[in-house]
């Protein structure tokens, strides 16, 4: 697998292309990259794109040929072996746009649900805001197109759909996903490391609980003895 | 120690922000402009310690209790320590117990100021920078006092003033380049959105809103990385310009790249100001 296109973003920033649908594990690759170029800053992923972000200016044939040096096979992905389980509420305390998308069809709502619940995801990466995961795996009859407009607050713990991405607001903000349920779990702390529990290339599950379920583990999270669960595959 | 006796409208601390936790999620946050910020560090330099207070329209009220110097550099804002006037872009010396207060901003919006001293500060993700989201204040409070770790003790203050062009406060023109989705805008688009005007509607930290007539048929793309001085274009035509706290990826098309130089002149654009944008040449193609 080698990159199908090169984007030069600015004077120190390059952009890597993939395809999108072979799926890049980029976790272990990370470690190789930051290894393979001594200047890099950073290195972050989306999708299907890997970006090198280095701490000064660089040379196109300089990183052309480191580039062309590496073993981009070591990107294939692995199968996980566990999964996160990842307690949502649909309790219509929390803001919900199903509702209005279906135009209160309550089955087509249910049924939109157990599709949503029956699948694995995985962590592709972090972006966005601190500790909001972008998720895969969500069913394609799962879609649900960005709002036109971001609303001006979407809240903390709010599970949302864009396109066919899948991801959880870490806080407050605005945001222009669609809002299916409520998670109490928070997926990063500032404090020390490890800072996020789970990793990218990891699987997660989601797990429906009710509003009395779900305010017991914002409480045990608060009090520090709730620990989310590891489940093998 | 330095007390807030008046926080000013939005009065933030920074440092050169927070590098290596992109992959988190974790914005880089540090100076809006950081041409006056490095300006201010290069007047006033200690050690690897780039702390500054950036105040946004209206500044802070100090009471220094530590014989320091400073400098502000960034908007044009006249000074005030005890009632002597201080000149911009040049090295003053505060003695102890003095009083350091801030006029109406002429030009610009965000001005900064620097103290030679290392202040006790939280770290979060390595930088002292102001970012809520990760347990920082959003902004300084009347009342917060600032304990001060060390100080060289210097007095020495130059006498000629350091002649520094504050020009950019004035130009309303932001040197571009193509983004990444540049392309997929029509030949038409591309135009209009190089020939308009654009109106400054609202801006912060997080990037600027500006106006325009661009209508777009959204695809729906994948969220890419989005880095400070990223031009994104909204379904609803409206430009987004992202700024020192903005978010590390988004799926708006990002259709122009704003030059370092364009991002200081950005930083500095109020509300109702209008702007264009002007194409640099691509300088390189892979």
């Amino acid at each position: 697998m080698k990159p199908t296109n090169i984007l030069w973003i600015n004077k120190k920033v390059v952009s890597l292309c993939f395809e999108a649908t072979t799926g890049l594990d980029i976790s272990v690759f990370r470690k190789v990259l930051l290894q393979h170029f001594p200047s890099l800053e950073e290195v972050t992923h989306s999708f299907d794109r890997v970006n090198l972000l280095f701490k000064s200016p660089i040379e196109e044939e300089t990183i052309l040929k480191k580039i062309a040096q590496l073993d981009w096979n070591q990107l294939k992905r692995e199968q996980p072996t566990y999964y996160w389980e990842i307690p949502i509420c649909f309790n219509e305390q929390y803001p919900n746009d199903l509702a209005q998308i279906f135009q209160g069809d309550k089955n087509a709502i249910d049924h939109y649900r157990t599709v949503f619940l029956s699948a694995t995801y995985r962590l592709e990466f972090y972006g966005f805001l601190p500790g909001f995961g972008y998720l895969s795996g969500l069913p394609k009859q799962c879609h649900l197109d960005r709002k036109l407009t971001a609303n001006r607050k979407t809240l903390k713990g709010t599970v949302a759909v864009g396109g066919e991405q899948v991801g959880v607001y870490p806080q407050d903000s605005p945001g222009g996903w669609q809002a299916i349920g409520y998670s109490p779990l928070p997926w990063i702390q500032a404090k020390q490391a490890p800072y996020v529990f789970i990793q990218p290339g990891e699987a997660i599950r989601f797990v429906t609980v009710d509003l009395q379920e779900c305010k017991a583990i914002a409480k045990g999270i608060e009090t520090g003895h709730y620990q989310p669960k590891k489940v093998l595959l | 120690m330095i007390k807030v006796m008046e926080a000013g409208f939005y009065t933030t601390i920074q440092d050169q922000g927070r590098f290596g936790f992109r992959h988190l999620g974790v914005p880089t946050s540090g100076p809006m402009d950081s041409q006056a910020f490095r300006l201010a560090n290069a007047l006033l330099p200690l050690k690897d310690e780039q702390t500054v207070f950036e105040c946004t329209l209206t500044g802070p009220i100090l009471e220094i209790n530590a014989p320091l110097r400073f400098v502000v550099t960034g908007a044009n804002v006249p000074i005030d320590l005890d009632g002597q006037p201080c000149a911009m872009n040049q090295v003053h010396f505060a003695p102890k117990g003095s009083r350091l207060k801030f006029g109406k901003i002429s030009t610009g919006v965000r001005f900064y100021l620097r103290f030679e001293a290392i202040f006790d500060l939280p770290k979060y993700f390595d930088s002292v920078s102001f970012y809520p989201a990760l347990g920082s204040p959003s902004r300084l409070e009347k009342g917060d006092e600032l304990s001060i770790v060390s100080f060289p003790n210097h007095t020495k203050v130059a006498h000629a003033k350091v002649n520094i062009a504050q020009d950019y406060l004035r130009l309303s023109k932001l040197d571009v380049q193509p983004g990444t989705d540049w392309e997929r805008l029509t030949t038409a688009q591309q135009k209009q959105l190089m020939e308009e005007t654009h109106k400054v509607l609202a801006q912060n930290r997080m990037g600027y809103r500006l106006s325009s007539t661009i209508v777009v048929t959204a695809p729906q793309l994948l969220s890419q990385l989005i880095l400070p001085g990223m031009v994104q274009l909204t379904p609803s035509g409206e430009i987004l310009i992202a700024t020192a706290d903005c978010q590390v990826s988004g799926g708006y098309l990002q259709v122009l790249c704003l030059s370092e130089e364009a991002l200081a002149v950005l930083v500095q654009k109020r509300e109702g100001e209008q702007l264009t944008f002007r194409n640099t040449l691509p300088q390189k193609q892979p």
